[in-house]
C-alpha cells in the first residue's frame, strides 16, 4: 500500500514535477480550443454539404459522405502521426513548413470535423419538417431558412453531445506528443523515466480533470435543462 | 534418434565445460540434472525451459538486423545473446519484444535477458539489474548533410531531437544545453521522420545505433557529423526478480576476456572509430 501511494501520490515528486508538466499542459489547452474552434466551423461545413438536395452538388455529397466515413474510422494517433511526419516529409507545398502545433490541430481538426459533422446533421434532421415548409412558404430562400430557421434550432438541441466530443478532443491533445511536441503527457513521461515514479502523471491527470469537469457538469446541465423544457412543451 | 543423442552429449559436455569454469572446482553435485534439462541448471525460473528469451525493440541495426523476431540474420546483440546462450548450454534462443520505454521505466520483461542497448545508470540500477557491462557507447550525432558540429557552440545552436528518457536525451539537456528546448520521441525512428521532416537539425543517439540507422538507409540524406564521449557503457537488462544475474555475468566476463565481445564489435562497428569526436 505504501509503495502504490509513493509510486502515485509522492508529494515531493508532484512539488517536483508540477512546474514542467503544468508547462507542457499549456500546450494541450491552448491546443484544445484552436482546434475545438476549427472543428465547429469544419463540422458544419461538413454537415451543410452532405445535407444539400440538389442533383447538382451530389458529387460533393459523397465526398463528404466519404470523408466522414473515413476519419471516423481512423484512430486520432494514427491520423497524428501520418500528418504530423507524412506532410513534411513528403514535401505537399504549403503543409511541409507548418510547425507540429499547426499540423497537430489540423489532424484534430479533421478528425473531430467528421465527429461534429454528424452530429450537426442529427440536430438539423431533428428539426421538424413543418418549420421548412412554415420557412419556404413564407418566401425564404432555402439558404435564408437553413440559416435562420433550421439551424438556430438543431444547434441548441446539440449542444449536449457538441459538449461532448469537446470532451474527447480534449483528452485526445495528450496524443501530439508522438510527434515530438512537448506536451503535458510527453513532460510528466520525461519525469517519470527520469525519477522512476509516476506522481508527475497525477499531476497531468488533475490538469485534465480540473479543466473536462466543469465541462461535463455542464453538458448535464444543459441535458437537464432541454428536457424540462420539452416535457413542459414551451417553446 | 541419434542426432538427438550426439547433441544431448555435446550439450553434457559444454555444461559440464561451463559449469567448470563458472564454478571453478565448486559444484560436483550439479552435474546429473543437466542431463535432463540442459542449461537450466544453472539458470533458474526460465520463461520456457530449455530456451533462452532475449528481449528486445527492433529496429535497431547493426545490433539487430532484420525486422522480424523470429527471422533475425545478424547483428551484434543477437551473436552476443545466441553465444551467451550456448556457453549456458542452452540451444535454443527466442527473441521477443520489449519497448525501450517500458523497460527502463522498471515494467517486468517477459524475457530472461535483455539487450537494447541500455546505458547503465545508478538511477536504472535502481529498478532493474544491470549486468556486466558489454559494450562501450558514445553519443553519435545524426544531422543532415551539410551542417557542421565541430564545438558545443556550434551545437548549441542547433534544434536536437533524441529518444525519450534516453542518455542522449539527458546528454542534450545537461551538457549542450540547446537554445531551442530538444524535441523527445517515442522511438528512434520517430526521431529519424521528425529529422526527414525537416521539424529538428540533428538527433542525439549512441554513435552505433545512428551509424547503423545510416547504413541501414533509416534516415534519408543524414549522416552522422560526430560524436561525444560520455564514457557509458551498455549493460544487459535483468528483471528485478531474476537470479540468474551471476551465471549472465560469469559468462560475459569470459566472453570480454578471449576476445569474443571484441571479434564481435570488429564484425559490426569498423566505422564507429572513425567518426570524429567532439571536444566538450
Amino acid at each position: 500500500m505504501e509503495q502504490f501511494l509513493d509510486t502515485f501520490f509522492s508529494w515531493q515528486n508532484i512539488k517536483d514535477s508540477a512546474p514542467s508538466v503544468i508547462e507542457g499542459f499549456k500546450t494541450n489547452l491552448s491546443l484544445m480550443f484552436v482546434a475545438e474552434a476549427a472543428v465547429l466551423i469544419w463540422g458544419l461545413v461538413l454537415a451543410l454539404l452532405r445535407g444539400t438536395r440538389s442533383r447538382a452538388t451530389a458529387p460533393l455529397r459523397w465526398l463528404t459522405v466519404g470523408y466522414i466515413d473515413l476519419f471516423r474510422a481512423v484512430p486520432g494517433i494514427v491520423l497524428i502521426y501520418m500528418i504530423g511526419f507524412g506532410l513534411p516529409i513528403s514535401g505537399v507545398p504549403f503543409f511541409s513548413h507548418l510547425s507540429q502545433y499547426t499540423l497537430a490541430a489540423l489532424a484534430l481538426t479533421i478528425l473531430y470535423g467528421a465527429y461534429v459533422a454528424e452530429v450537426y446533421r442529427a440536430g438539423i434532421e431533428s428539426i421538424h419538417w413543418s418549420q421548412t415548409a412554415a420557412a419556404r412558404s413564407l418566401g425564404l430562400s432555402q439558404g435564408k431558412t437553413m440559416r435562420f430557421v433550421v439551424l438556430p434550432q438543431a444547434v441548441r438541441r446539440v449542444i449536449p453531445p457538441l459538449l461532448n466530443d469537446f470532451i474527447g478532443l480534449q483528452k485526445d491533445t495528450a496524443l501530439i506528443g508522438v510527434i515530438g511536441i512537448l506536451d503535458g503527457f510527453r513532460r510528466a513521461q520525461i519525469y517519470a523515466g527520469q525519477n522512476f515514479n509516476l506522481s508527475s502523471f497525477t499531476v497531468l491527470a488533475a490538469c485534465y480533470v480540473v479543466i473536462t469537469f466543469p465541462m461535463t457538469r455542464l453538458t448535464d446541465r444543459l441535458l437537464r435543462r432541454d428536457q424540462e423544457r420539452l416535457r413542459v412543451g414551451a417553446r | 534418434m541419434k542426432a538427438r543423442g550426439w547433441r544431448r552429449g555435446a550439450l553434457l559436455g559444454l555444461v559440464l565445460a561451463v559449469a567448470l569454469v563458472a564454478a571453478g572446482c565448486g559444484g560436483g553435485d550439479e552435474e546429473p540434472s543437466g542431463a535432463q534439462s540442459g542449461g537450466t541448471a544453472q539458470l533458474q525460473g526460465l520463461i520456457t525451459p530449455g530456451t533462452l528469451t532475449v528481449g528486445t525493440e527492433l529496429p535497431a541495426p547493426p545490433f539487430w538486423i532484420g525486422n522480424d523476431y523470429d527471422n533475425l540474420t545478424g547483428g551484434f546483440e543477437v551473436d552476443f545473446a545466441k553465444e551467451l546462450a550456448k556457453r549456458l548450454g542452452i540451444n535454443q534462443v527466442k527473441f521477443v519484444e520489449m519497448p525501450f520505454a517500458g523497460l527502463v521505466a522498471g515494467q517486468a520483461c517477459p524475457c530472461d535477458i535483455n539487450f537494447s542497448q541500455v546505458t547503465i545508470t545508478p538511477k536504472r540500477a535502481k529498478v532493474v539489474q544491470f549486468s556486466e557491462s558489454y559494450f562501450d557507447a558514445n553519443q553519435g550525432v545524426l544531422a543532415k548533410k551539410g551542417i557542421k558540429v565541430a564545438s558545443l557552440d556550434d551545437a548549441k545552436k542547433l534544434r536536437w531531437g533524441a529518444q525519450i528518457n534516453t542518455t542522449g536525451a539527458a546528454f542534450i539537456t545537461d551538457k549542450i544545453q540547446p537554445a531551442t528546448e530538444a524535441k523527445v520521441y517515442s522511438t528512434t525512428v520517430d526521431s529519424f521522420q521528425a529529422l526527414k521532416a525537416g521539424q529538428i537539425d540533428a538527433v542525439l543517439l549512441d554513435t552505433p545505433i545512428v551509424l547503423g540507422a545510416v547504413e541501414a538507409g533509416q534516415v534519408g540524406d543524414a549522416e552522422v557529423v560526430g560524436q561525444f564521449k560520455t564514457g557509458e557503457v551498455y549493460g544487459a537488462v535483468l528483471n528485478r526478480d531474476s537470479k540468474n544475474l551471476d551465471a549472465f555475468n560469469k559468462v560475459i566476463t569470459q566472453m570480454k576476456e578471449d576476445g569474443t565481445r571484441d571479434k564481435l564489435f570488429q564484425k559490426y562497428f569498423a566505422e564507429q572509430a572513425a567518426v570524429p569526436e567532439i571536444p566538450v
